[in-house]
């Protein structure tokens, strides 16, 4: 029962909040699906577990007691701890409060990357188009995560180098996907009348253009967010991101392989972490899909009319 | 051709696309020519409205953005109220104003993240005028297009085709234009609401004294609206005319057929003959007449001169076996000279 109308808030609180982008209708096809609000509830208590955690928590993620090396789970240390003594619970909640920073920087980067890039491509078309779009296949061409290994290598080992890394190399789906809605957009009645009344490039473009191109954006930074944060591990798994003792999932994982044997929980705690974060915007992301996305909606849209 | 009374004169306006233009069509070959519009010569008089028909892909929405400015010719000179006009970058603002559009799809004409009245105010906004002035004029156009004043705060998911619409013409003669062109403004509406729609636009032209540009491929719906009637296939117009003489007693064999396409009400009437054949493609355009492959009354000359304009009664025609049309038997006479000739030649 208090889970049902913990659920009835969010989705209340998320009404309201999408409200204001979109109408009513895509709100209520996103609340009828179950798996939209669960991929909601992962994503706003991981939200919730990385803001306030590491308030309410009085231990340090960082702390080291031999005493306590490699305890099983118990009352005092609910997930168990390392083989330094320190409480795994604390370090996964700071871990969450880091993985969601990485996710949230190196997205926002690479969503104002690409989006500038593609509404510039899309917008004025001809070589300026032709030029972007070669440099973005050149990138797409590659996979992502070997690139951000090879950038990474290159800058050295630290969290930030990584995270530039993840950066660098992941806008070019944000341009693709702005730059074919901004050619789509860029034809419709209103841009030409606008362009008819004289009205500039910049102010068509923050005016008409960027409003409705951005549903489609949302739904891929959404999305991203999973991998990001799977990519941000990996590196620090191998030892090109946060370095020990920073309470970095993937860092977590590495340290506790060579305790496999005796202590199973080092490497399924922050593993769990991982897979259930990924899941969440997934679904979320998902979700989001089915009422941003330009076809579906016109697909409402024919239905109802 | 000159006319002292046009307000839009178009002077042998063509306009050529390139399809295919990427840079892989540049290095290996490819790119091809399409001519959208062919050496339209056209004047539309203040206060008429001129229907331009002709099947989808003929080039009237293309003659249309020649027009409002935006697309520039690539040949021949658009001329606003005498003055030759380039495309709408390059027009004063005073020029921009005296031109107002309606497109097709009331959906995609105004922008669905803003509001009735933020869309209304665009080009007031754009003319520098201060915000009190705009809401006076919002409320009278509002009025002016039917929308009650409470639709101001409407957001477009909100509204209706028709009502869409109604927004989309107030925006058009928000800054009182000249010209309004309407590229296909009810084709996309319910039939009760494309009566009401051309009840307004008629409305409209008495008070606010407009020339209308109205584009359409139904022409029941031209029927009802145009004082004068131009027909155009593959780019070219091919008549135009009076909209009681084209209708009545079509020239060219291309005006008949559409006319013969439309279904009639009447029970005992010929059933619609539906044109037989596709348009051609653009980029390889017949010889001769471009419409001599369909047509019914083709002769083997058609496939070889590309007939001028000739007079029917108060009607250009252009086609060689039109009824009286001096100039084009004139030009079929040239023509059967020249194949005496040269007697030899075959295609």
């Amino acid at each position: 029962m208090a889970d049902a109308t913990a659920v009835g808030g969010v989705a209340r609180y998320l009404r309201e909040r999408v409200g204001a982008l979109t109408d009513r209708r895509a709100v209520a096809t996103f609340t009828g699906r179950r798996r939209n609000l669960l991929g909601l509830v992962i994503v706003a208590g991981l939200g919730v577990v990385a803001l306030i955690g590491p308030l309410v928590l009085s231990t340090s993620p960082t702390e080291t007691a031999l005493a306590h090396v490699l305890h099983q789970p118990s009352l005092a240390h609910p997930l168990g701890t390392d083989a330094l003594g320190r409480d795994l619970l604390t370090r996964m909640v700071y871990g969450a409060r880091i993985s969601l920073t990485i996710a949230a920087l190196v997205i926002g980067v690479r969503l104002v990357l690409g989006t500038g890039v593609g509404v510039v491509a899309g917008y004025a078309g001809g070589w300026v188009d032709e030029a972007a779009m070669r440099l973005v296949d050149v990138l797409l061409a590659f996979p992502g995560i070997v690139l951000a290994l090879v950038v990474a290598g290159l800058l050295g080992p630290s969290l930030t180098n990584a995270m530039v890394a993840l950066a660098v190399v992941g806008w070019g789906r944000y341009a693709r996907v702005v730059r074919s809605e901004v050619i789509s957009v860029k034809e419709r009645g209103f841009v030409r009348a606008a362009r008819m009344m004289g009205v500039s490039r910049p102010r068509t473009v923050a005016r008409h253009v960027l409003p409705n191109v951005l549903g489609p954006v949302v739904v891929l930074a959404t999305l991203d967010v999973g991998t990001v944060v799977l990519g941000a591990a990996g590196l620090s798994f191998l030892g090109l991101g946060a370095q020990p003792p920073t309470p970095e999932w993937g860092t977590m994982l590495a340290s506790g392989r060579s305790h496999l044997q005796q202590a199973p929980w080092l490497i399924n705690v922050p593993g769990v972490a991982i897979v259930v974060t990924v899941f969440g915007f997934n679904l979320l992301g998902d979700g989001l899909r089915d009422v941003l996305d330009p076809r579906q909606r016109t697909a409402l849209e024919e239905v109802d009319s | 051709m000159t006319d002292d009374d046009a307000f839009v004169e178009l002077r042998d306006v063509s306009k050529r696309f390139v399809v295919h233009d990427s840079l892989y069509h540049r290095l290996f070959g490819g790119r091809e020519e399409l001519t959208a519009v062919d050496g339209v010569d056209l004047s539309l008089r203040t206060g008429e409205t001129l229907g331009l028909v002709g099947e989808s892909g003929c080039g009237k929405s293309t003659l249309a953005d020649l027009v409002t400015g935006l697309e520039a010719p690539t040949s021949g000179e658009v001329r606003l109220d005498g003055e030759p006009v380039g495309t709408v970058e390059d027009r004063p603002s005073s020029v921009r104003s005296d031109v107002g559009v309606v497109f097709q799809e009331p959906r995609a004409s105004v922008n669905p993240r803003r509001t009735v009245h933020q869309t209304i105010a665009e080009p007031l906004e754009q003319q520098g005028w201060a915000a009190e002035r705009r809401a006076d004029r919002i409320r009278e156009l509002l009025d002016q297009v039917g929308l009650p004043e409470r639709h101001a705060d409407s957001r477009p998911h909100q509204l209706s085709g028709g009502q869409l619409q109604r927004v989309a013409l107030a925006r058009a003669i928000a800054l009182e234009p000249k010209l309004v062109v309407l590229d296909e403004p009810v084709s996309a509406l319910d039939v009760s609401v494309q009566a009401r729609i051309l009840d307004l636009l008629r409305d409209l032209q008495d008070r606010l004294d407009l020339t209308y540009l109205f584009i359409s491929h139904d022409l029941d719906v031209v029927g009802h609206v145009a004082d004068r009637v131009a027909v155009m296939y593959l780019g070219e117009l091919v008549e135009v005319g009076p909209a009681e003489q084209v209708f009545a007693e079509p020239s060219h064999p291309y005006t008949e057929a559409l006319l013969a396409a439309v279904p009639s009400l009447q029970p005992d009437a010929e059933p619609a003959a539906p044109l037989s054949g596709s348009v051609p493609d653009a980029t390889d355009p017949p010889s001769g007449c471009p419409f001599h492959p369909r047509c019914p009354a083709a002769t083997p000359e058609c496939a070889e001169i590309d007939p001028e304009f000739g007079t029917v009664g108060a009607a250009r025609v252009r086609c060689l076996h039109a009824p009286d049309a001096t100039g084009a038997t004139e030009e079929a006479e040239r023509a059967d000279e020249r194949r005496r000739n040269r007697p030899t030649q075959t295609r």
